[in-house]
């Protein structure tokens, strides 16, 4: 049980579709490829549902599997919390069912009940609370006041209201303080604001749509008269420009997806679906990572960048700080220059023969072996010839000025390696599409071969992918690990995984007619399992 | 003639009335050729460094006004914590704080009350700020020393 249970939990996002058995039939190395088109076969249904009949749901946070019950997820995930990607749209009725809840508890209107969940981030809590304590404060504040004191005031049609309080002008002609026309406008051509300013209905949709054209920002638009901070809702976009609701409302909605702790906007390019967490609380808590069922986007449901696994959320956001801030430099550094090998000073070489001279420790050297220029003569092919190479250049200094140059000599470190896999990983995804082509070609060797038997290519990609990734951040990883024992058998396992993602690599890549199945499949498996367990060991603290 | 006539009935009941009741120590006059573009001047507030000078400023009505707010520089040099070397005016009405119903009268009335008082908590002119707020008996003599030089006709 414990150990297909695990197994069950490692079900990742990636791999629902590679190796569905793997989990299940250990024992069954062998790849004779019956046994392998069955898992196929019997992985594929769930594969096709997710994306056909209900919204696809993604991988959860392992840890925390256990913690929550969740009906709404489908049924390949068991007992974890869900996710759920749906369209936009259709998050119309949750972003209601809190404005709902919010005017019942608070007996405010639902446009007030709008804003001032907007104001509070959409936690519903910290709003009821902050709104017991001080409640005119917190409509003042979110510029809601007006709205809130009215509803106590007449719930009749706000326009009758606005004619009721003005009884004894209420045959007077009224100007519009916006267009100051001379003819003045009835009362009736009048819309007011719930803290009493009105203007002629020409000019509210004129203040409307550019309130529009500003963006995003509409949903915080002030009552037009000057000074007056009370905010406007879609009960007078509706009542000035009808036309323009739908516009009002999608920026409404866009703003919720983007403050509420439960969705989270997919971040493919383009895209509109939203991850919406079911049940289990909010994505900052319970983290875990996504896959986008209309464009397969994967990303990390806490920061909605790539999953990073190992490198926490904050780690990320700060390496990727950092290397905005230093990756032209360091690129240019890395491409253009070496290090002095005595002192580690940048050098850029741009004339003349091999023969260095560091300018800040007169140290001798060749740019070619990076060693001593003493060394050199006629051992090494002449004195401006040299054919030695792999010098250990790490020499160290203790001076002041130097750690300044090791501090970035380490940051380059990390950062020539993320890049390196990050490229690495780039090209792995564009190879898929040739990879599927090798598919067809190694079926069409044999005639008795079929689609599932040579899907197992498709995986090794999809393995190597996944492997350059996790490769990539743990360089950003350790760039943050304090030295120490953790960190040197952190790197003990990076190495290997490097190792074994090279060898992967190296025979999924083979000419056709020397591809060894059975060995792909073996590393494919070796590989996916060793990157678990250091992720797992991460995970966990890295205690032994 | 035509070009009046595409004017807005707003843009021009303001002008009308600029030019009938003058606010005391601003004017403001639209070109002939261009109505939506205003010859500014603002007099120096008494007990101010700016006291005894004259202000040259230029005021643009874009074509989304009074939705969006005027555009509005000095001309004039003048050493101001919140006017920058080429005359921009920092002052929240004329950005986000604008509101449709304010008007030239009202945005010309806030640059006087800006010279009376500035801001250097709020600088767009940090140099300037920055002595303002360390040594303002040194700033006010700069700002007069300006005023002198540039605002007062001999």
């Amino acid at each position: 049980m414990t150990d297909s249970d695990e197994e069950y939990h490692d079900e990742d996002y990636e791999y629902e579709y590679s190796d569905e058995g793997g989990g299940t039939d250990d024992e069954d190395v062998s790849m004779d490829g019956s046994a392998d088109a069955a898992d196929a076969a019997a992985s594929s249904p769930t594969k096709c549902m997710p994306n056909k009949k209900r919204p696809f749901v993604s991988m959860v946070d392992r840890r925390k599997n256990n913690l929550g019950d969740n009906p709404n997820a489908p049924p390949q995930l068991g007992d974890g919390f869900g996710i759920r990607m749906l369209p936009a749209d259709e998050l119309k009725p949750v972003m209601n069912e809190q404005i709902q809840e919010t005017v019942e508890v608070l007996g405010v209107p639902p446009g007030a009940a709008a804003i001032l969940l907007r104001e509070h981030k959409w936690a519903k809590e910290r709003l009821f609370q902050s709104f017991f304590d001080n409640p005119e404060k917190i409509q003042e504040k979110c510029g809601v006041l007006a709205r809130c004191q009215k509803l106590g005031d007449d719930e009749e049609d706000t326009k009758a209201g606005a004619a009721n309080r003005n009884t004894r002008a209420n045959a007077k002609r009224r100007i519009c303080e916006i267009c100051m026309d001379e003819d003045c406008f009835d009362p009736d051509e009048m819309i007011a604001m719930p803290c009493g300013h009105e203007f002629c209905e020409t000019c509210w949709y004129g203040y409307i749509s550019n309130a529009l054209d500003k963006g995003p920002l509409c949903v915080r638009e002030t009552c037009p008269q000057a000074g007056c901070t009370e905010l406007i809702t879609e009960e007078e976009v509706c009542r000035a420009a009808p036309e323009l609701l739908p516009k009002f409302e999608c920026y409404q909605l866009r703003s919720f997806v983007e403050m509420y702790g439960m969705t989270r906007w997919c971040p493919g390019p383009g895209c509109g679906q939203v991850a919406l967490a079911c049940g289990g609380g909010a994505f900052s808590d319970i983290g875990g990572n996504a896959k986008c069922n209309v464009c397969e986007t994967c990303f990390c449901l806490k920061c909605g960048e790539e999953p990073h696994a190992p490198i926490t959320c904050q780690h990320l956001s700060k390496w990727q700080e950092k290397c905005k801030n230093e990756s032209e430099t360091a690129n240019w550094i890395l491409a253009n220059t070496k290090p002095c090998p005595k002192c580690s000073s940048r050098i850029e070489k741009n004339q003349g023969c091999n023969h260095m001279t560091c300018r800040s420790c007169a140290h001798h050297f060749c740019w070619i072996c990076m060693g001593d220029w003493s060394d050199h003569g006629a051992n090494t092919g002449g004195y401006y010839k040299c054919n030695k190479f792999d010098p250990n250049s790490d020499a160290n200094d203790q001076s002041d000025a130097a750690r300044a140059k090791r501090e970035l000599n380490r940051y380059l470190h990390y950062y020539k390696r993320f890049h390196s896999h990050a490229q690495a990983q780039d090209f792995a995804i564009k190879s898929v599409k040739a990879t599927e082509a090798r598919m067809i070609l190694l079926q069409e060797q044999n005639s008795d071969t079929v689609w599932t038997d040579v899907e197992f290519l498709k995986a090794a990609n999809r393995q190597l992918v996944e492997c350059r990734k996790v490769l990539k951040y743990s360089y950003a990883f350790a760039y943050y690990l304090q030295d120490g024992d953790k960190k040197t058998r952190f790197e003990y396992h990076q190495e290997m995984l490097e190792r074994f993602t090279e060898n992967l690599s190296e025979l999924s890549e083979k000419p056709i007619q020397d591809m060894n199945r059975a060995e792909v499949v073996n590393q494919t498996r070796v590989v996916d399992n060793f990157m678990k367990n250091i992720l797992k060991y991460v995970e966990e603290g890295m205690e032994d | 003639m035509s070009a009046a006539s595409l004017l807005p009935r707003r843009i021009v009941k303001e002008t009308q009335r600029l030019i009938a009741e003058p606010v005391a120590g601003i004017s403001a006059t639209p070109y002939a050729d261009n109505l939506r573009y205003f010859a500014v001047s603002i007099e120096g507030p008494s007990d101010s460094p700016y006291e005894g000078g004259v202000f040259q400023l230029e005021l643009f009505l874009p074509s989304d006004y009074p939705m969006a707010p005027p555009k509005v520089r000095f001309l004039t040099k003048i050493y101001h914590p919140n006017v920058d070397k080429l005359g921009r005016i920092c002052l929240d009405i004329l950005k986000d704080k604008w509101s449709p119903a304010l008007q030239i009268r009202t945005v010309l009335l806030s640059i006087q009350a800006l010279l009376s008082a500035p801001n250097p908590d709020d600088p767009l002119d940090n140099a300037v700020a920055e002595i303002w707020k360390s040594d303002e008996k040194e700033a006010l003599r700069r700002a007069r020393e300006f005023t002198e030089s540039f605002a007062i006709k001999k």
